[in-house]
């Protein structure tokens, strides 16, 4: 199971990227929106400032027009300029007088404050209202010679009165008389005052408005001059004068002649957006304003929603990956405890694994050597101290020194990865050889390269398939001799079969003859043939009973043993007048009596049977200790047995000297009685005539004897 | 036929079983001599000139060598390969026989270039004939080289 190490910043970091990401997101399309909206918004408020102030351009264009319209009135109208004439000839004239009157009175409707006739002095010889006459504006005097020069209806514009200090502007008609050369004879002054109707209507503003107002301005010299009363500020009309390259102020650029938008900063030092015209034909220039603030208002207003929208779609967002980050957090620790809880039930198995295993583990740092961890079995196994690992190399444990004797054997083992030795000795504490079974592996276990050692106790393995191995052996051998049995016993068997039938045949021949030595000799032959088929038959049976026919095992000494075999053979050994010298030891012994009584019985008679010629013969039977064992033995001072033959004479059947008597069966059978004992039998002889001694060991008479003595002591 | 009497070396443990051939070739007028040994040790003796029959005149080659196989002392087997490994007495026939009828030692014998290999018979008829075929076939048919 994996998990990756979280860095506490790189969990923190990826929710704070996609935070920042839909921030940024959030705030860009913010932006990108207002910054449509404020241009939507800059072209409303443009549109609407060129509107206005081309409504306004046409109508004060028109409003011009009229009026240079009605002082085309009487403008060469002949009627009037002779009613002119005559007044001004004869003021007396009243005739003339009220008929120039009742022409001047059609004018007041259109919004003229006072008409006045003048002379080509400036005198005002006839006034409307009727009243006083006051003499005429220094301005008005002044373009007075212009006017009648030019013979054309002409504006005056705003001028200031200098008599009651007011505002007026004024169409002057010139009066010419067409039949007297167009000689001037005076000027129809239309005096118009601005607060009656100008003024108001360029004050008047179509949507309700703090700050927007338009201005009427009029270029003289580098200077502006503004005509009209502003809305911010007082007695200005004619009075306020600014420079005409004020780049920034609407009024100069369009007393410059600018037209169209344009921002700035007007008279107050206020940012204001403007729309400039010209107005035609005139020396006027409109200036439709409204401060930035107000034509920004509702953007402005916008601008704040869309901020506090940002702020509450940022906080969402700030909200949601919090949210999720918090989630996945709660998450990833669960996922973690569980993980740990998982690792930790995982790493208990594996210990109690290592630690009950029945197998010896050893785990060594695969760069030192070092034992870095030992199994309780493999400490168990090898009768030492937990101690006596740690911290050591494992070359210097001593315990592996047939696989890891040295650093370079070491080496190897890491080198080759996989190492199995299916039989390796090991030697323990106790100097004990275990045979075992050797697996070393290397891996990497936490970033650490290590090699882990399996050892398996095979001894008891071992030990069952080196007894299998002798049992089969054994089996084997047996096999052989029975086969050899077998085969020995069918062949001389047939022999005395041979000799029977064929004597038999000369017996027939003979007695038919009638040779009585030939007959006597036949049957001589035949009676030894069948003499010793019986003879070998019964001691066929005997071999044959040898191991299969048990007697219960009983405890006698030694001594009793041979006594008993000597008694057996007692007319033999009387016969041939052998002296039997028994030695002074005893021991218990505990077997198969009869059988056990053979050995020396079938030792003896063999003894006697090979005297030769001895004078004295005779016959030691003794036992002695040699190391752990205790040596049967007995000794005869016959013929001896060549070296040659040591082992022959063992053999079923086999016999040395034809001419013996026997089937060269007893010494065979000694052998299986020894080999039942699990003892061993040899023969010891000089050679011929050096007499004989046989040694045997009964390991399984003599050890049972002990272990039953000591039970009887006990008892 | 030289008339010179041929030497038979019997080599037999079995007392009776020399009789028998003795007898055989008492009846068969072919001119030998059987010189009759008990065991192994005591024909490669004979053989070698050793021991009592040290005495070359007493111990002359014999002409065919008859030979049981289960001797004391040294087996049959066992005096075959000596005689057949050995370059003076190789050229002697060795006649094998035995009342073994068992396989292994036909072949153990012919595998030490055993000359012949004959089986006593049990039959008394049956024996005598074989000793009579043996006389006539190897003491008067079979050239030796001698």
């Amino acid at each position: 199971m994996k998990i990756s190490e979280p860095s506490g910043s790189r969990v923190g970091f990826a929710p704070l990227l996609v935070f920042l990401l839909l921030a940024a997101g959030i705030v860009a399309t913010g932006v990108f929106y207002y910054r449509s909206q404020e241009r939507n918004h800059r072209a409303e408020v443009e549109r609407q400032l060129s509107s206005i102030a081309k409504l306004k351009v046409e109508e004060l264009a028109q409003w011009r027009k009229e009026r240079l319209g009605d002082g085309a009135m009487v403008f060469k109208n002949s009627t009037f300029t002779a009613l002119v004439r005559r007044f001004f000839e004869k003021p007396e004239d009243a005739d003339a007088q009220r008929q120039l009157r009742s022409w001047i009175e059609k004018y007041p409707d259109s919004g003229y404050d006072r008409i006045r006739l003048l002379d080509t002095q400036g005198i005002p010889r006839m006034s409307w209202p009727a009243g006083k006459l006051p003499p005429m504006s220094f301005a008005i005097l002044q373009s007075l010679p212009e006017i009648l020069r030019s013979g054309r209806v002409t504006f005056q514009d705003f001028y200031r009165n200098e008599h009651d200090q007011r505002i007026y502007l004024a169409v002057m008609v010139p009066i010419l008389d067409e039949s007297d050369a167009n000689r001037p004879l005076g000027v129809l002054d239309l005096r118009i005052d601005p607060e009656t109707y100008l003024y108001p209507f360029i004050k008047r503003w179509p949507t309700p408005s703090l700050t927007a107002e338009t201005l009427l301005v009029r270029r003289e010299g580098n200077e502006v001059i503004f005509l009209n009363e502003l809305r911010f500020q007082t007695n200005t009309a004619l009075n306020l004068r600014m420079l005409l390259d004020s780049v920034a102020l609407p009024a100069a650029q369009a007393a410059s002649g600018r037209e169209g938008i344009m921002k700035g900063i007007d008279y107050r030092g206020v940012p204001v957006v403007a729309a400039l015209s010209a107005i035609p034909d005139s020396p006027w220039s409109l200036v439709a304003r409204i401060d930035t603030a107000e034509a920004y208002a509702p953007l402005r207003g916008q601008l704040w929603q869309l901020v506090v929208l940002i702020g509450v779609l940022i906080f969402g967002a700030g909200a949601g990956v919090g949210l999720v980050w918090r989630h996945q957090r709660v998450r990833y620790y669960k996922e973690r405890a569980e993980i740990g809880d998982l690792l930790r039930a995982s790493e208990l198995r594996y210990r109690r694994l290592f630690e009950a295993a029945r197998d010896g583990v050893l785990i060594l740092d695969a760069e030192t050597g070092m034992v870095v961890d030992v199994n309780p079995y493999l400490i168990e196994l090898l009768g030492v101290a937990r101690e006596v690992f740690l911290g050591k190399k494992v070359w210097q444990l001593g315990f592996f020194k047939d696989l890891i004797a040295n650093e370079a054997n070491f080496a190897e083992l890491k080198e080759k990865k996989y190492i199995r030795y299916e039989d390796m000795a090991l030697e323990g504490h106790d100097g004990k050889r275990h045979e075992v079974e050797f697996v070393s592996n290397v891996y990497l276990a936490d970033h650490q390269k290590v090699i882990q050692c399996n050892i398996r106790d095979i001894s008891d393995r071992k030990r069952a398939e080196a007894s299998a191995r002798q049992s089969a052996l054994e089996l084997q051998e047996k096999n052989a001799e029975l086969e050899r049995f077998l085969y020995t016993a069918s062949h001389d068997l047939k022999s005395p079969v041979v000799t029977v039938r064929t004597f038999l045949g000369y017996l027939e021949k003979d007695t038919a003859a009638g040779d009585a030595g030939r007959i006597e000799k036949d049957l001589r032959f035949i009676r030894t043939a069948t003499e010793k088929m019986a003879r070998l038959l019964n001691e066929l049976l005997e071999v044959s009973r040898v191991g299969r026919v048990i007697n219960p095992p009983v405890r006698i000494t030694f001594r009793n043993l041979v006594d008993e075999a000597l008694g057996a053979v007692a007319g033999r050994i009387t016969e041939q007048g052998v002296s039997v010298k028994v030695g002074d030891n005893d021991m218990m012994l505990h077997g198969d009596r009869p059988r056990l009584a053979e050995i020396w019985q079938n030792l003896v008679e063999n003894a006697c049977k090979f005297m030769g010629g001895q004078k004295e013969p005779r016959i030691e039977i003794g036992m002695e200790a040699r190391g752990a064992e205790t040596v049967f033995f007995v000794r005869d001072n016959g013929i001896g047995i060549d070296p040659r033959y040591h082992t022959k004479i063992f053999n079923l059947f086999e016999r040395l000297d034809p001419k013996a008597e026997g089937t060269g069966l007893g010494l065979a059978l000694v052998k299986r009685i020894v080999e039942l004992c699990q003892g061993r039998i040899w023969v010891e002889s000089a050679g011929q005539g050096q007499g004989t001694c046989f040694y045997f060991t009964l390991p399984g008479a003599v050890g049972e004897q002990k272990a039953e003595g000591s039970h009887s002591k006990e008892q | 036929m030289k008339g010179e009497p041929i030497i038979i070396l019997l080599v037999e443990d079995e007392e009776a079983h020399a009789e028998i051939v003795r007898r055989n070739f008492e009846i068969s007028r072919i001119a030998n001599r059987l010189i009759h040994v008990a065991d192994g040790q005591a024909a490669l003796d004979y053989l070698y000139r050793r021991n009592e029959f040290s005495d070359p005149a007493q111990s002359p080659r014999p002409g065919v060598i008859l030979l049981d196989l289960r001797l004391p002392k040294v087996d049959g087997l066992e005096v075959l390969k000596i005689i057949k490994a050995d370059p003076k007495l190789h050229k002697i026939p060795v006649v094998i026989l035995t009342t073994s009828k068992a396989e292994a030692d036909m072949i153990k014998a012919y595998d030490n270039h055993v000359n012949s290999y004959l089986v006593k018979p049990v039959d008394f008829t049956q024996f005598n004939q074989l000793m009579e075929t043996f006389g006539f076939y190897w003491l008067a048919w079979n050239q030796n080289p001698l």
